[in-house]
């Protein structure tokens, strides 16, 4: 999010203003009042005495609610303003504010406060692609309340406005005449309603508390959430920070579907507050060791909505776990697929690899027991549907224009290119999908063999993970290069570009030990490791853009995955490096890591560089310091009692982290680093 | 439970029969045209079957804005999730399980035309 914005949030519904607390929407600036895809306000501009109030400062309380202080001057230095304005701001099935100034002068002043109003109804995707509307807008006003409204057959969605003091109410806002006496305030308090398509039902379920300013409720939510965290004892103060920060923006995120009980991690502010199979699993498999219960409802909801049926519009096939679902009107008239989308070739193997995890760390085997249909559903798709062409590896190709031209974690149109920069030809199947395979079919041989009872189905599935193991080794692998091609094109190919997949090769375990040492040497080379991540691409390939989204960029999540997979395979120093330098970063990101930053090498710049239109907070950056946690302190699960093996770089010094919840109840773990004698 | 012999319900003539994807489901859905109870859908695993009781016990209501809605979501032929977005039909109750019986009867539903079962819509 832009420097110049301030957002609060609550589950998918999020307000976007700039730092006066106004919405002024324009095709450049994307505030708003925001729910189910939709912007429910557009315009909210406050001037006082026909002057717009200057900024002294915003106070972010938590996530949900925002103070803004402001003068209202007239922007000379020499004239003290008599005028201060206050308006606190907080989100809750649209919002509260109330607006109070305050009078220092000698003297009463009369003035005319107003309130421009107004909404759009864009589809979050016509905000994005600046898209026209097709149905009509109304507003009318009764009784004092303003209603803005869009109709379109029967999608109708309604913003309902009504002040605590009688004004002048128009269409496009509010009027108040007012008299302040001197050294006085005065006050007006706003009821901002978001009607979605549920709004009838939450009438009657879920009645509008009078006044959420006033609520503590989700203030003791997440002092909850955060206490029933693992508590965080560290030298490095600014981890203490980190920590804390990551916690909190995942509670932020906490999305609830309605359909499983509990919240799962929405994608990211502003434009991804949505259901996301693969950024909920990976986030899921990130804060595992600290909030599991995100895990399990995030895999009780994916079951729910697994795929049933063929459907080309949707990329849906039969046992897929979905990509992406939205609620806006280009998706209710199918000008857009998200109802919900299937076009993610990784997140069907993720969920059957989260399902294994979250068993392993927590013990619940119920659930394992719960989801078994949904499981052999899963690991059906992988070969009836997954493997497109029977050669023995997942690829993907959208079936039709409206789909994701890429279905992996890399999904912008460029992201899967030759070194020379020419985009590889679909069918594509990039290299991690085969890594998830081998790691989800060999997880679920477990489950089978342990849980299922089902000893015929765990051979089967060790043994084709092999196999797959054994080909992959050798038909991906790039001898003259010394890695692994990013993937396999349409037409069998290696797609030879050094990047950053070839890290969650080490994640899954597929890799041979001679091949990812070598892996390992790239990893760690100048080319991919920027000093503060591991880039998307290396700078030495044709496609290479440090501020290409997937071409270049570091993603902190990423990076925390290719940590995690070098301690898997033993790497453990290199990895405690990796570690190091995403703290380092969120640390000068005050403590909230962006979804991306720029791939300039460290030795240009003492900070990293900012992605332009990165979303943050973002649920698997906010994930990112967790798994750096984990992955420093190498904690795992054998089922029942929690490994510890920490390695910690020296700068970190010692690390406590205490109640760690799992099949063990709580436990506490240590680490410090080691000097170099004691190596 | 099952009204094998068919029964009118909003006017139209219902039976059961199999739906292969509502394989491990069980539970009542409550049926609602314009507000009012018109059938109760009970589901057990593959076999379902719509009946005329709506006073029983529901896990979920499906509420659905007119009898068209009712019947294009019955027969599979209408995505839940679009029917919700433009308000056409909602669920209340226990949403995961209305959820289920949805998106199970998009893959084969006994009250889809030509379902083999008779003239139930």
């Amino acid at each position: 999010m832009s420097l110049d914005t301030v957002s609060i949030l609550d589950g998918s519904t999020f307000v976007v203003s700039d730092r006066r607390g106004d919405l002024d929407a324009t095709p450049t600036e994307n505030h708003g009042l925001f729910l189910e895809d939709t912007r429910f306000l557009s315009r909210w501009v406050l001037t006082v005495g026909g002057i717009r109030p200057k900024t002294l400062s915003v106070d972010e309380q938590a996530y949900f609610k925002v103070q803004f202080f402001e003068a209202v001057t007239t922007g000379t230095v020499y004239v003290d303003s008599h005028l201060s304005v206050m308006r606190r701001r907080c989100v809750s099935g649209g919002f509260e504010e109330t607006i109070e100034i305050e009078n220092h002068g000698k003297e009463p002043v009369d003035l005319d406060v107003k309130l421009d109003v107004g909404s759009d109804f864009a589809d979050l995707f016509e905000v994005k692609d600046k898209l026209a509307k097709v149905g009509q807008l109304y507003s009318n006003v009764d009784d004092g309340t303003l209603t803005l409204g869009y109709r379109r057959d029967s999608f109708v969605r309604e913003t309902v406005i009504r002040s605590s003091r009688k004004g002048e109410v128009k269409e496009d806002g509010f009027l108040f005449k007012v008299n302040i006496p001197a050294q006085s305030s005065w006050s007006v308090s706003f009821d901002v309603v978001a009607r979605g398509r549920r709004a009838d039902i939450e009438d009657l379920e879920k009645p509008r508390v009078s006044s959420a300013l006033q609520d503590t409720s989700r203030e003791r939510n997440l002092q909850e959430w955060v206490a029933g965290a693992p508590r965080l004892i560290a030298t490095w103060d600014p981890l203490i920070k980190i920590y804390r920060r990551s916690l909190v923006d995942l509670a932020a995120l906490r999305f609830e579907t309605g359909i499983a009980p509990g919240a799962l991690p929405a994608a990211g502010l502003p434009w991804f507050m949505a259901v996301f199979g693969r950024d909920s699993l990976l986030t899921s498999f990130q804060s595992l060791a600290f909030v599991p219960e995100l895990t399990a409802a995030t895999l009780r909801a994916l079951a729910i909505l697994q795929a049933r049926k063929e459907d080309p519009f949707r990329d849906s096939e039969p046992g897929k776990i979905l990509h992406e679902v939205r609620l806006g009107e280009m998706t209710a008239f199918e000008a857009r697929p998200q109802s919900p989308y299937y076009g993610a070739a990784d997140a069907t193997m993720l969920w059957l690899i989260m399902l294994e995890e979250y068993e392993r760390w927590t013990g619940d085997t119920d659930i394992v027991h719960e989801l078994e249909r949904e499981a052999r559903a899963a690991l059906a798709w992988i070969d009836n549907y997954g493997d497109r062409d029977k050669d023995g590896y997942v690829e993907y190709e959208r079936r039709q224009d409206t789909g994701l031209d890429n279905q992996c974690w890399k999904d912008s149109w460029d992201s899967i290119a030759f070194a020379d920069g020419t985009l590889a030809p679909t069918p594509r199947a990039t290299c991690e999908l085969q890594g998830y395979v081998y790691d989800a079919k060999h997880r679920c041989a477990r489950l089978a063999r342990e849980v299922w009872d089902d000893p015929a189905l765990a051979d089967k599935l060790d043994k084709e993970a092999e196999d797959l193991k054994r080909r992959f080794n050798k038909d991906f692998w790039i001898p003259e290069r010394g890695f692994f091609a990013l993937a396999l094109d349409g037409q069998k190919r290696k797609v030879d570009s050094l990047t950053s997949n070839i890290g969650h090769l080490l994640w899954s375990g597929i890799a041979d030990e001679e091949k990812a040492a070598s892996c390992v040497k790239h990893l760690m080379s100048d080319e991919l490791f920027s000093g503060w991540g591991i880039r998307t691409m290396a700078s030495s390939e044709g496609s290479y853009n440090p501020i290409g989204y997937h071409v270049g960029t570091v993603w902190p999540h990423d990076s925390s995955f290719v940590a995690w997979g070098l301690r898997r395979y033993g790497y453990k120093a290199e990895a405690a490096r990796i570690c190091r330098a995403i703290l380092e970063a969120a640390d000068l990101f005050d403590g909230r890591l962006p979804e991306a930053f720029g791939g300039y090498p460290r030795t240009k710049t003492s900070y990293p560089v900012e992605y332009p239109t990165a979303c943050s907070p973002q649920a698997w950056a906010t994930g990112a310091p967790l798994l750096v946690l984990r992955t420093l302190l190498g904690l795992d699960s054998d089922g029942k009692h929690m490994i510890i093996d920490p390695a910690i770089p020296e700068p970190l010094g010692r690390i406590e982290l205490l109640n760690i919840p799992g099949a063990w109840g709580r436990m506490d773990a240590f680490g410090r680093a080691l000097a170099a004698h004691e190596d | 439970m099952a009204n094998e012999s068919g029964e009118q319900i909003a006017g139209q003539k219902w039976h059961g029969g199999n739906a292969p994807g509502l394989a491990g489901v069980y539970g009542r859905l409550r049926v609602t045209v314009g507000g009012k109870p018109v059938a109760t859908m009970v589901v057990e695993g593959t076999y379902v079957a719509l009946i005329p009781d709506v006073s029983g016990p529901a896990d979920a209501t499906v509420m659905c804005a007119d009898e068209d809605v009712m019947r294009k979501l019955l027969a599979g032929e209408l995505n839940p999730f679009i029917a919700s977005m433009r308000r056409l039909a909602r669920i209340a109750g226990d949403r995961g399980f209305g959820t289920r019986v949805m998106l199970g009867l998009q893959v084969g539903s006994p009250f889809a035309p030509g379902a083999g079962i008779g003239d139930t819509i």
